[in-house]
């Protein structure tokens, strides 16, 4: 298992797409956490009643659509370019193939995703209290601070969840644009059809897709930002976030046994 | 004794599609053996099924009597080319080299040491992407060798090789076999193997058809033909003919006779007095044998299915 991971490892430091999308994740963590921040004014009405915390955090809907392009690149490439057989012929046993890959996607992806993450978080805090969010109805809230800690520890956590849900569906479908399509998919469509629903059936979407993962940004009594009518937290922060990995795993199940009994 | 790579009644069918049809080989160490067949003969799908890539629906297939997904470190055991267009473009030549052998415990070093011994030693940082195919096959070849393997399965290592890189493949497989490893690689084309592999096994449509060596397979095909010049054709067509044998004019002056034997023909044409200025045994080469074997094979087929 030493010398699997090793290699893929080594297969990750040098495979370029890979790379690029990771930083892409990045960038896009920092930069939109950052500019949703800019673009967000306090209410007078109603003072106190918006999570700052989770409008520090925004940058994941854009981050999450490049870790999904990074994690279905480390198989799927391999698929188009028929590397993969090199790689079954050179490895004994599919499972340890995939637990290499998907322990070495998790160990790049949730430190860049922590340390964006966080970055973002203080810029936007810095840029929202110039927009008004202040104490005294905002007081200051800082990483340091157990709830905001958990939301950025946590949104870290759901990107590298997002990442390894992508890997999933990428060894099952063994092609980038299906994989991406139909992660981009997962992640989003929860969203649109939120909406669209009655209540009862939206809260049912946002208990058991992926997108449940989002609960771990919220501090306040609001699970998504975009949803002002509804009050109350449809599942509890971490409960939401085992949803997401819980998706990553079951993805990652279905990976295994087609890897295991598709022929390559 | 086990052979090194063996099959034991292996079918394989896609949908409809009999890839392989109750398909059994056996490749022995220290030997060039050809697998050759036309494309979609079943080569391919062979080897992924050896090398456990692709699941057979019934046979068994076997390395050293085990079964490949049952090795530990696969590399240091057989070494495979599959397709020389499986590396991702982006990286170099030793960062590919370098994961494989990290893959399976080789030491780093055995990278550079492979690239110099296919003779990429100056390119091992390019992007194998901007490789030509022929290099392509190289870096192939030296993954196959990175392990250091007693067996190789290489999968059409000739195919987009230009003449000298043939000509390298050749002496590589030769050498390799010479040191008394299993060598046994695929081909389409007949006249590839022809001075490189001892041994052939020859399938079509999934079934085995020969499995011959080299030197039987042009012996039986040569069958006793002899050609020779004469001034005197006309004179030599009678006396031959009157002996018995069927001989035809290939040339103003030249005779292809078979069913005799040279010694015979040179006797018979001295006695007559006909003037005889060369006389040699015909010479087919591999391909020509190879023709004459499928044909045949096809034609056997052709009367099974109609019977």
């Amino acid at each position: 298992m030493m010398r699997t991971l090793h290699s893929e490892w080594t297969k990750l430091r040098t495979q370029r797409g890979t790379l690029v999308a990771l930083i892409t994740t990045g960038v896009l963590m920092v930069g939109f956490s950052a500019f949703f921040a800019s673009e967000q004014h306090t209410d007078t009405r109603f003072p106190g009643d918006d999570d700052v915390v989770q409008m520090g955090l925004m940058g994941i809907a854009f981050a999450e659509i490049a870790v999904v392009v990074a994690g279905a690149s480390l198989i799927t490439a391999e698929f188009a370019s028929g590397m993969i057989r090199t790689t079954l012929t050179a490895t004994q046993g599919r499972l340890r193939v995939l637990l290499a890959k998907a322990l070495v996607l998790s160990v790049v992806v949730f430190p860049v995703a922590l340390a964006t993450t966080a970055l973002g978080f203080v810029a936007a805090q810095s840029l929202l209290r110039g927009n008004g969010y202040a104490p005294p109805a905002y007081p200051e809230v800082s990483l340091t601070d157990p709830s905001a800690a958990r939301a950025v520890v946590g949104t870290a956590l759901l990107v590298a969840a997002y990442a390894l849900l992508a890997l999933g569906i990428g060894t099952i479908l063994r092609h980038s644009g299906a994989t991406i399509a139909t992660g981009v998919g997962v992640l989003f469509l929860p969203l649109l059809f939120l909406g669209a629903f009655p209540e009862s059936f939206a809260r049912r979407l946002e208990q058991f897709t992926p997108l449940a993962g989002m609960a771990i940004q919220s501090t306040g009594d609001r699970m998504l930002m975009a949803f002002d009518g509804r009050s109350g937290m449809p599942i509890s922060p971490w409960q939401g976030l085992a949803v997401a990995f819980a998706w990553a795993l079951g993805a990652l199940a279905l990976g295994f046994v087609a890897l295991r009994y598709r022929d390559a | 004794m086990d052979m090194a790579v063996e099959t034991h009644g292996i079918t394989k069918r896609y949908g409809r599609t009999v890839a392989l049809d109750d398909l059994s080989i056996a490749v022995r160490p220290g030997v060039v053996t050809g697998f050759v067949g036309p494309n979609g003969a079943g080569k391919t799908t062979t080897m992924h099924v050896l090398l456990g890539l692709a699941t057979a629906d019934a046979g068994e297939a076997l390395i050293r009597g085990q079964r490949y997904e049952t090795i530990a470190r696969p590399l240091t055991v057989v070494g495979t080319l599959l397709d020389a267009r499986a590396f991702h473009p982006s990286r170099s030549a030793r960062s590919h080299l370098r994961w494989l052998a990290q893959s399976n415990g080789i030491p780093p070093r055995r990278a550079d040491d492979v690239l110099r011994l296919v003779g990429l030693a100056k390119v091992t940082r390019r992007r194998a992407g901007a490789f030509s195919l022929g290099m392509r096959q190289r870096l192939g070849i030296a993954g196959a060798l990175l392990g250091d393997p007693p067996i190789l399965i290489l999968d059409e290592p000739t195919i987009g090789l230009d003449p000298e890189g043939i000509q390298w493949m050749r002496e590589t497989l030769r050498g390799l076999a010479g040191e008394g490893r299993t060598v046994f690689i695929s081909s389409h084309l007949m006249s590839e193997l022809e001075d490189t592999a001892d041994h052939l096994i020859v399938i079509g449509k999934g079934r085995l058809l020969a499995d011959i060596s080299v030197s039987e397979l042009l012996a039986s095909a040569t069958d006793g033909r002899v050609e020779l010049r004469t001034p005197d054709l006309p004179a030599a067509m009678t006396v031959l003919a009157n002996a018995g044998a069927t001989p035809v004019s290939s040339g103003p002056d030249r005779i292809e006779v078979s069913g005799i034997a040279p010694a015979k023909v040179a006797e018979l044409l001295v006695e007559s007095r006909v003037r005889l200025e060369a006389l040699v045994p015909g010479r087919v080469t591999l391909e020509e044998a190879y023709f004459s074997l499928t044909r045949d094979a096809a034609t056997h087929t052709a009367e099974r299915a109609t019977a």
